[in-house]
């Protein structure tokens, strides 16, 4: 059988290949453009020639879903254009206005904010026409709910020129539990301020009797004894003032750090000597090993919180086994290590006991309020540096402090 | 000087347990009667007073040459605030013991050093 040949010499069976190949690409270039379309939003309707004749398909179908979700959210929802004209809502926003669906539509969302939050609207319409999207808090008003915080996220909707989304979320809960918070730091700031007064009166005449106690051998030794223990409780009550305090400021963001010329050697010495009654008393030795000075520009009081810390928690979890202090200089940081050989901390809980009032399972029957690492930690990280644990369970913990010489 | 009464003697006390002579005072004006009268070696002085506040007390004696030096002690948590503006070097936040109450003292009446 003879076969025939196209023009240009290819056989014909090729040549119609090609023109189905085109045309399966023009369709296919067809097909893409359309979902486009649909997909940004530049169709209603599409027109299908079917079998039975031309038939419509409308798109609410695709849209349904999306209704429904934001018909179902617990935020208010509603768009707008740049004017402020309300042209949609959903019912919870209407709901939270304690206004009715027909109230809200087709208003000025200026009428639903309190007067000092009406430039604050302007503001966040004009960001989100200009970039987009914006987001910020204003105060709206909830009628007999009164004047209400809300977070606006307000987004340009690219299928409707000219529109902007707008996503309203009550904060009312999370501003009550704001105030909580504030009135708790408050409480605890008065309280720790009060408490101190009459706690350094309760010091002072203490030392000073245990000091008498000790130059009167004529005294019976129960005295003197029971007096060094009212003055070490005493102690540890300014200690728990002190971290309370701590704890209150350091959340807050009211600690500003006083950064002087220091010796972190220094710092180490003066604690480990402080605390040498109570290693004494613990039977631990405590030792303190460092190459020579330790410079550098840190807040030198906030630094023997944090060797303090560190250091009395060797001497009260290392199981009277002797405790290394260690400072070493290292490039452009310091390094401040306190190693016991004690109750160890398990490597689940490494991580939690940085945490306010966490503290690791075995330490409980301790005592203590699980602020002291958490307070370091946060010091530590007001210096720029870093603080770590390396432990094993039974086997002690080292506890290493990593500060930049030039703190922040 | 510090209005509260027990913790004045607690001082006096610990202050003349380890020989120094003590001149109380209870509030801000008497602070200022007792240092024009005889000026101290040095001044414990407490932020928070009736009448006059401790910093009033401080700028009062300042502006009238009286330099003896100053020890600030507050149970205020902006001790270091308070002092930095008044250019107190020597402060101690409450409460505190014996040793520490010497250190500062011993630290607000030594001659100042070249801190460059």
């Amino acid at each position: 059988m003879a076969r025939g040949t196209a023009a240009d010499g290819a056989p014909r069976e090729v040549a119609t290949l090609r023109a189905k190949l085109a045309d399966a690409e023009a369709r296919l270039a067809d097909a893409e453009e359309t979902l486009r379309a649909i997909r940004s939003g530049e169709v209603d309707a599409l027109v299908v020639d079917g079998p039975d004749g031309e038939r419509v398909f409308t798109l609410v179908g695709a849209e349904r879903p999306y209704r429904i979700l934001v018909e179902a959210m617990n935020e208010g929802a509603a768009t707008i254009d740049p004017s402020g004209v309300i042209l949609y809502c959903n019912a919870r926003f209407a709901e939270m206005l304690q206004r009715t669906l027909e109230a809200v539509i087709g208003s000025s969302f200026r009428h639903l904010v309190s007067p000092r939050s009406e430039r604050a609207l302007d503001a966040l319409i004009e960001a989100s026409v200009r970039s987009g999207a914006a987001k910020g808090e204003v105060s709206l008003d909830g009628r007999e709910r009164g004047e209400l915080p809300f977070q606006l996220s307000l987004c340009a909707i690219p299928a409707a020129p000219g529109v902007l989304g707008v996503v309203a979320t009550d904060l009312s809960e999370v501003e009550s539990l704001r105030q909580a918070l504030r009135a708790r730091d408050d409480f605890l700031s008065i309280a720790s301020h009060e408490l101190k007064t009459p706690l350094a009166a309760l010091m002072l005449t203490v030392d000073a009797l245990r000091r008498v106690a000790q130059k009167n051998p004529g005294l019976p030794p129960r005295f003197a004894t029971s007096l060094d223990g009212a003055f070490r409780q005493a102690s540890r009550l300014a200690q728990l003032v002190n971290d309370l305090l701590d704890v209150s400021r350091l959340q807050a963001g009211r600690v500003e750090l006083s950064l002087d010329d220091t010796d972190l050697l220094a710092v180490a010495r003066d604690v480990v000597e402080r605390l040498l009654p109570s290693s004494q008393r613990a039977r631990c030795t405590v030792e303190v090993r460092a190459a020579g000075p330790v410079l550098g520009r840190w807040d030198r009081d906030r630094l023997e919180r944090v060797a303090t810390n560190l250091v009395s928690n060797a001497i009260k979890y290392g199981a009277g086994a002797a405790v290394v202090v260690e400072v070493a200089q290292r490039e452009n940081a310091a390094r401040l290590s306190v190693e016991d050989h004690g109750i160890g901390i398990a490597p689940e809980h490494q991580a939690r006991i940085f945490e306010r009032l966490e503290r690791a399972p075995n330490a409980r029957e301790f005592g203590g309020l699980g602020l002291g690492l958490w307070i370091c930690r946060e010091i530590v990280t007001l210096h720029g540096g870093t603080i770590q644990v390396e432990s094993c369970l039974g086997e002690g913990a080292r506890f290493v402090v990593d500060l930049p010489t030039a703190a922040g | 000087m510090d209005d509260d009464d027990d913790l004045r003697s607690a001082l006096a006390l610990a202050l003349e347990l380890d020989g120094w002579t003590v001149i109380e005072a209870r509030d801000g004006e008497e602070a200022l009667a007792v240092a024009f009268d005889a000026p101290p070696t040095v001044m414990v002085l407490d932020c928070r007073m009736p009448k006059k506040s401790g910093q009033e007390v401080y700028r009062e004696l300042r502006s009238a040459e009286l330099s003896f030096p100053v020890l600030l002690v507050t149970a205020g948590t902006d001790v270091e605030q308070i002092a930095a503006e008044l250019g107190i070097a020597h402060f101690l936040g409450k409460p505190f013991g014996i040793d520490e109450l010497n250190a500062a003292l011993e630290r607000a009446i030594e001659p100042p050093t070249d801190r460059s």
